[in-house]
């Protein structure tokens, strides 16, 4: 084996992660968690969802996440989810999923593919609205869905009431985390 | 009204008093049917000059005092504002997001000249001490890489992963060439024609596993040709067992490429990559210092080259560490300049002759477009004019004095032909200087092409006012039997 030690860096391209606080708002980049994508193979439905149960990996309905440990998910489109699951244990995710569904299901390691940022806050709707056209007033904790946020594709997931992830592209990271932090000034 | 000739009301409109009566005797006399025939107060005034205006005329027609006459919606702005207060902070750097390369901080730190590339900033080349035009740093990589080893970020082509029992006969409807016989642990050049039989996208295509495939797109069309293959697939071919995810990002993606490339990674891979053990066009999920990557051996600057790539977190370090472990082979890092340098010396196609207008057999490549199988665009692809042995093929130009300069878009006519469309020959696509010629050469188009290599012809540029003697010859400019990439 090489003699050869690469050290990671984070999407903002640090050796740690970012944290800043703005007012009200507690912006906080998240590298603790591996993603994989699983989407059901043709003629598996039942297979997958009886692992699913078995592993207690939940697999929520459109527009939801669901916690677990290790496993969580949320939705991505008909049949197919990402995973996430604690980086320390589950770094090589795809293999600890592809243990759990064999070729039930296709499994894709999602994990570098994703910058993502939690948002503590107790004003998130009013933070929200400045940034995508999702009302959080109408919507609860649980709630996971894909939206635009200046320009750029993402996912909000709401996990609990004051906290919410997004999550982006990788290499726009810093133009994401740049618009997070100009909407948190705006209302500071 | 009094005056004689025409009277204006609305002045952005040009809407006259001639025009508010010829509404009202075509029975326009509503307000909101009078704005809609005369144009009045569309304009960007709103109808803040002339509306009250013409609203009295009308009134003064049918008789009527202005209020029962009414008044139409006056839109936003009602005081003029200032186009900055309408952009906000979308301007300048905040116009739009940047993405960013995972050798991006060390590229930067090496002071390269950035290009953007859809949203992504790649280094264009990397500038050393001394250098003060870009042609001196762009001739000093492609010779470094030439001569020795070059690496590239290619993390930007899109990269496709595509999973399923019917992965494979999927690939074979998306791509016009055959991949159905592609064994795993090999990558092949893969050839994407639109519906209409014209070329719409290329890259290679690996096959990691069984039913586990991942595909390379061009960098500009990597959204398109996702898009391409979720229609494909939940539309023209419900009943196939196929996933397809996208993991451009989750990857840094490095092209080493020339005669030492193979001897730099064996000092990073913990496997064997011989040419025994991982031949042209060959692919492994190998260790780096025991972290998870991946290698494909396969060459776009016509070396021996390689893409090696590990979950991006790491292509940072990886950067650092292969031009640490290239130092002994003075290793350079090559922008797209000398990307482009080297595949046009190769003969390969990219952007300018992917221009949507032209087919396989036009790039030189009919014979990729299988007929043993039924693919998108095959069909479409064999109709007549499609296949006019007069048509375009692509071909390489130099010029007949190699002093003189090439420039894209120049059109080609016979000697003593007048410079009109009606004897036009075709265009140059893509122009560079050679430093391995010592002179420019180009890709271009060129009716009935391939028997016209050898021929002198004008490439006449009118907008450059520009007319040079030139050489039309095979596209493939260096190492044409393609030894090196095997090597």
């Amino acid at each position: 084996m090489a003699d050869l030690t690469l050290a990671p860096r984070t999407p903002l391209g640090h050796a740690l992660p970012e944290q800043h606080n703005i007012g009200g708002f507690a912006l906080t980049e998240v590298v603790d968690t591996a993603l994989g994508s699983l989407t059901v193979r043709a003629g598996q439905s039942a297979a997958v969802a009886d692992r699913a149960a078995a592993a207690g990996l939940p697999l929520p309905g459109p527009a939801c996440w669901l916690p677990g440990a290790p496993y969580a998910a949320f939705w991505l489109a008909q049949d197919s989810w990402m995973i996430e699951a604690p980086f320390a244990s589950h770094e090589d995710i795809h293999r600890h999923l592809r243990g759990l569904f064999g070729d039930t299901a296709s499994i894709t390691e999602q994990t570098d593919g994703w910058a993502r940022f939690d948002i503590r806050g107790e004003h998130l709707p009013a933070l929200f609205e400045r940034l995508c056209p999702v009302d959080l007033r109408g919507l609860a904790p649980g709630h996971a869905t894909r939206t635009v946020v200046e320009h750029i594709g993402c996912y909000l997931i709401w996990r609990e009431p004051g906290r919410i992830s997004v999550i982006g592209p990788r290499s726009s990271a810093a133009a994401l985390w740049h618009a997070l932090e100009t909407a948190a000034r705006a209302l500071a | 009204m009094p005056g004689k000739g025409r009277a204006w009301i609305d002045q952005q409109n040009d809407v006259t008093v001639k025009d508010v009566k010829l509404a009202h005797q075509e029975n326009y006399v509503s307000v909101e049917h009078l704005k809609r025939y005369t144009t009045l107060g569309m304009a960007t005034d709103q109808g803040k000059t002339g509306n009250v205006l013409g609203l009295a005329v009308m009134a003064e027609l049918t008789g009527r005092p202005i209020p029962e006459t009414g008044t139409t919606i006056y839109r936003p702005p009602y005081t003029p504002v200032a186009m900055g207060a309408l952009a906000g902070r979308s301007r300048g750097q905040e116009f739009k997001p940047k993405r960013l390369t995972p050798s991006h901080h060390w590229a930067t730190e090496q002071g390269a000249v950035f290009v953007e590339v859809g949203q992504w900033l790649r280094a264009q080349w990397l500038p050393r001490d001394g250098e003060t035009h870009w042609r001196e740093s762009v001739d000093r990589e492609v010779l470094a890489t030439r001569a020795s080893v070059g690496i590239c970020d290619v993390t930007t082509l899109g990269k496709i992963d595509i999973q399923g029992t019917d992965a494979c006969a999927f690939l074979d409807k998306a791509y016009a060439n055959t991949f159905s016989t592609l064994a795993v642990g090999k990558c092949r050049y893969g050839l994407m024609l639109r519906e209409d039989g014209m070329v719409f996208d290329d890259g290679t295509t690996a096959r990691l596993g069984e039913s586990e495939y991942v595909m390379t797109t061009t960098t500009a069309n990597a959204v398109g040709v996702f898009r391409h293959l979720e229609f494909l697939r939940q539309c023209l071919y419900p009943d196939m067992d196929v996933q397809l995810i996208s993991t451009t990002e989750a990857w840094a993606q490095y092209s080493v490429a020339g005669p030492n490339a193979r001897k730099l990674l064996a000092k990073l891979v913990d496997q064997d990559i011989s040419d025994a053990a991982l031949p042209y066009m060959g692919c492994a999920e190998i260790t780096i210092g025991g972290l998870r990557a991946r290698i494909f051996r396969i060459s776009f600057s016509g070396e021996l080259a390689y893409e090696i790539a590990v979950p991006t977190r790491y292509g940072d370090a990886l950067i650092r560490a292969l031009m640490a472990a290239g130092a002994e082979y003075e290793a350079v890092v090559y922008g797209t300049e000398a990307l482009g340098v080297m595949r046009v010396e190769k003969g390969h196609v990219a952007g300018n002759e992917l221009n949507g207008q032209s087919s396989a057999l036009n790039m030189g490549l009919g014979k990729m477009v299988s007929k043993k199988k039924d693919s998108i665009g095959m069909a479409l692809s064999q109709r007549e004019g499609m296949v006019d042995v007069n048509g375009y093929r692509l071909i390489g130009v130099k010029p007949v004095n190699p002093a003189e300069k090439l420039t894209s878009g120049a059109h080609f006519l016979e000697k003593g032909a007048d410079a009109v469309a009606a004897s036009d020959l075709g265009w140059i696509t893509s122009t560079v200087h050679s430093p391995h010629l010592g002179h420019m050469i180009s890709l271009g188009y060129l009716k009935g092409g391939d028997a016209r290599r050898g021929q002198r012809l004008r490439a006449v540029n009118l907008l450059a006012k520009t007319e040079v003697e030139v050489e039309i010859t095979s596209p493939h400019f260096f190492d044409p039997e393609g030894d090196r990439l095997r090597g």
